[in-house]
């Protein structure tokens, strides 16, 4: 390893820079898209298993330590990602919906839910650009970067659902759990490395995520004209960081083995609401109401990567496999109670030097889902992925300085998924913590005009979006290009 | 340079064909299995009905055992007024005599339609306590043309009065009274309403005063309408939120009763034919006495 690198670093106001973004950001900052598609057009076209061999900015999400094995560099890109994925519901048979018995009904009836029940065929697309340095300050073994990826057609989104029958007073439908909505936030990661020895560095990073919180005073003075209520807002938010670590051993000449960690993050949304009733005043059990609504979104897991990589004349071969802790998942409400189940991914790639000007490479990973079957109650939507990827790298000349062009094309195949909700014959209330498929209308309710139970509420009544099954598949297809200056 | 450049693509080209025939299942969609679940059936779902609703021959000796349905309207304002329907169902055993009518009233069911989503549920145990009712009531006109001027009926929830109808009830400041008594046994003075399912619960003592009238319909029912007052004096609840207090007015112009005969000269709901109409029997065969209005609170813009 060239100890001297760092040396000849000569533009460190970058990663200076963009470490700064990192700390004004106000929006969600976490790794979903970077999880999902990768970060620089090199690494992504390499399948993403790049914790062995990061050799530009993107170590700064790969594995921290690698930014030692690097030249000094900066780059920027863009990325796109479009869709055809799809969930399609499967009829509900007679009988099931929700009963009309006018304002007696104990739910509302399924004839007056507000949107239809519908099946899924899009998600958001994505529009990135992204930017990355890593520099040495001039500090012989020390390596600083910073990257941010920024969503380019919005700043972040909050948007959730719910995973039962809840969702049927809402979208009336279903989503893809760590798809879409996943991918629509910035990434800033900042990080140093150290080259302990000539063949071993560390790397210790941040990557930052806001979290918002504070209590909103709501008045109402007209309960029954809930269109005027008056609000005063107090909201606050704060800056949270999940922390990235990583080895990067140069075992032998050409062998490179990296371990890295990403710590679990999520951003949190905790709203609290303290609601004054007029005429409640003399009431101090009820004035004021108080609200608490936690909400938790882009949840990214504990990550353990191990992987290597070899190098040769004109060949590099380079894999990891990613241990992800799924089984702590937050869900929308905040509930850890979601069953899924950790996974583990492979990802390798091979890339080729066949001119000096060319160079093209290929990967493929595959993604095991860690939501497990959906017989129940929920209807978390998710599917396993083949990850197939290619691309080129072009270096040349520019104004005199060494550039490197790169893009890369991937595909992920959704595997199809097809989702049956079991009939047990048996259907408890559907209470908190009921995970089996459950009924909305208990039939040992009496209605007490008759002292008999309601006929129409014999058996299973569900408007659960997901019932009585659905199916999951399609494709996803990312394209990108940036461009490298080592320096 | 243009060999160099052809040896490159034709090395790329196997990629991208690849990842091209992967993205070729663009708008492939896999056939689903069919679900596990079948149609399902409410075998006794469209009995009865009002449809369906079968009554017995006229009679004009209307000794016998009646079912009293009252859909009565009342206005209350809790913040903004809405309707309030109560649904009250009696078992009547009418002695005549006459012009006299000697009923003897069960109160086998009373109903509230939700206010502001929250339901307020009437136990058994306080209909039963309220039970029996005595009522003199008087029938008018010629046969064909028969009038019913119902009698006065006193209803107390949770409190014995000397004086029944004019004995003054006690107001929340001058509590606690010893008329007042535990009568639904519950381990609370008064009587128990439940709101809301398990919400709460509020405690309180009542009296309404109601009079029905109407005239005798050729299926033999007698339809028509009432005056009904209610006072009320909440004792306690378990939720402050539930004691809070509320004005009602009652809204007659949309109160409306009818009378069943429900014995064997009637619809006949003897149905464990012990010879008597329980209520019970009456509750079972309630889609069969009569409809309910459901709340409009556009009743109460000028009650």
């Amino acid at each position: 390893m060239d100890m001297d690198r760092g040396r000849r670093g000569g533009a460190p106001w970058v990663a200076v820079v963009v470490a700064c973004l990192g700390v004004l950001a106000a929006a969600p900052s976490e790794a979903g898209p970077l999880d999902i598609f990768g970060l620089s057009a090199r690494s992504t076209a390499l399948g993403g298993g790049m914790s062995g061999e990061a050799n530009d900015f993107s170590a700064l999400y790969y594995n921290m330590a690698a930014m030692s094995f690097t030249e000094p560099n900066i780059g920027m890109g863009i990325l796109v990602a479009v869709d055809d994925v799809n969930i399609g519901l499967k009829a509900r048979p007679p009988g099931y919906d929700l009963p009309d018995r006018g304002q007696t009904s104990a739910r509302i009836p399924t004839s007056y839910l507000l949107r239809p029940r519908e099946n899924t065929d899009d998600i958001l697309n994505t529009y990135g650009f992204y930017i990355g340095a890593v520099s040495s300050l001039g500090i012989p073994n020390l390596r600083i970067g910073g990257m941010a990826y920024l969503p380019v057609n919005r700043l972040g989104l909050q948007r959730t659902h719910f995973v039962d029958e809840r969702e049927q007073y809402f979208s009336n439908g279903l989503d893809f759990e760590l798809l879409g909505v996943r991918t629509q936030h910035q990434v800033i990661i900042v990080g140093a490395s150290y080259a302990v020895t000539e063949w071993f560095s560390v790397g210790l990073g941040l990557s930052f995520l806001p979290s918002t919180g504070g209590t909103n005073f709501v008045y109402i003075d007209n309960p029954t004209d809930q269109a005027n209520v008056d609000v005063v807002l107090n909201q606050e938010q704060a800056g949270n960081v999940a922390p990235h670590a990583g080895v990067m051993i140069e075992a032998a000449p050409g062998v490179q083995v990296g371990l890295t960690w990403r710590g679990e993050i999520y951003l949190s949304v905790d709203v609290k609401n303290e609601i004054q009733i007029r005429g409640f005043q003399t009431n101090e059990d009820v004035f004021p109401v108080l609200q608490n609504l936690p909400n938790t979104l882009a949840y990214s897991p504990h990550q353990l990567v191990m992987g290597a990589s070899y190098k040769a004349e004109g060949l590099s071969v380079m894999g990891d496999v990613t241990y992800s802790l799924w089984d702590r998942y937050l869900n929308n409400q905040a509930e850890r109670n979601a069953n899924f189940r950790n996974t583990l991914t492979p990802r390798i790639g091979v890339e080729m030097e066949l001119e000096p000007w060319f160079t093209v490479r290929t990967g493929i990973g595959y993604e095991r889902t860690p939501v497990p079957e959906q017989t129940g109650r929920t209807n978390y939507v998710d599917n396993d992925r083949l990850i197939l990827s290619m691309g080129t790298g072009h270096p040349l000349e520019l104004f005199g300085f060494p550039v490197e062009v790169s893009w890369f094309v991937q595909a992920q195949y959704l595997v199809p998924r097809d989702v049956n909700k079991l009939p047990s014959g048996q259907y408890a209330n559907c209470e908190p913590g009921v995970s089996t498929l459950c009924d909305e209308l208990p039939d040992e309710v009496v209605d007490p005009s008759t002292g008999q139970p309601v006929p129409q509420h014999q058996g299973l009544q569900t408007g659960n979006p997901g019932f009585p099954g659905f199916g999951s598949w399609g494709q996803l297809l990312a394209l990108g290009i940036d461009v490298r200056w080592r320096y | 340079m243009a060999d160099a450049m052809g040896r490159a693509g034709r090395r790329v080209w196997p990629w991208l064909g690849l990842v091209g025939a992967l993205w070729a299942l663009w708008g492939c969609e896999p056939e689903l299995t069919e679900p596990l679940f079948r149609e399902q059936v409410f075998a006794d779902l469209d009995a009865g009905g009002m449809d369906d609703a079968v009554v017995g021959p006229v009679s004009e000796d209307l000794t016998g055992t009646w079912a009293l349905v009252g859909d009565w309207s009342t206005c209350v304002t809790v913040f903004g007024t809405d309707e309030l329907r109560t649904r009250y169902i009696h078992r009547v055993k009418i002695v005549q005599e006459g012009v006299h009518l000697h009923e003897t009233h069960t109160v086998c069911a009373a109903v509230n339609t939700p206010l502001l989503g929250l339901e307020t549920v009437v136990s058994d145990a306080i209909l039963a306590a309220a039970s029996p009712l005595e009522v003199e009531s008087v029938v008018i006109g010629t046969p064909g043309r028969l009038g019913y001027d119902g009698g006065v009926q006193v209803q107390l929830w949770g409190i014995r009065l000397d004086d029944p109808l004019d004995e003054r009830m006690p107001l929340a400041s001058e509590l606690p009274d010893a008329r007042i008594y535990d009568s639904d046994e519950d381990g609370h003075d008064g009587a128990t309403l439940s709101i809301g399912g398990d919400a709460c619960e509020v405690y309180i003592v009542q009296r309404s005063i109601s009079s029905v009238h109407g005239t005798l319909q050729p299926d033999g029912t007698i339809v028509g309408s009432g005056y009904m007052a209610t006072e009320q004096t909440v004792l306690d609840a378990s939720n402050a939120f539930c004691a809070s207090p509320y004005a009602t007015v009652s809204n007659d112009a949309w109160s409306f009763t009818r009378l069943v005969r429900v014995d064997e000269d009637g619809m006949d709901l003897d149905t464990d034919g012990d010879g008597e109409v329980d209520c019970a029997e009456i509750l079972a065969a309630r889609t069969s006495l009569g409809t309910f209005l459901e709340p409009d609170r556009t009743r109460c813009e000028d009650p």
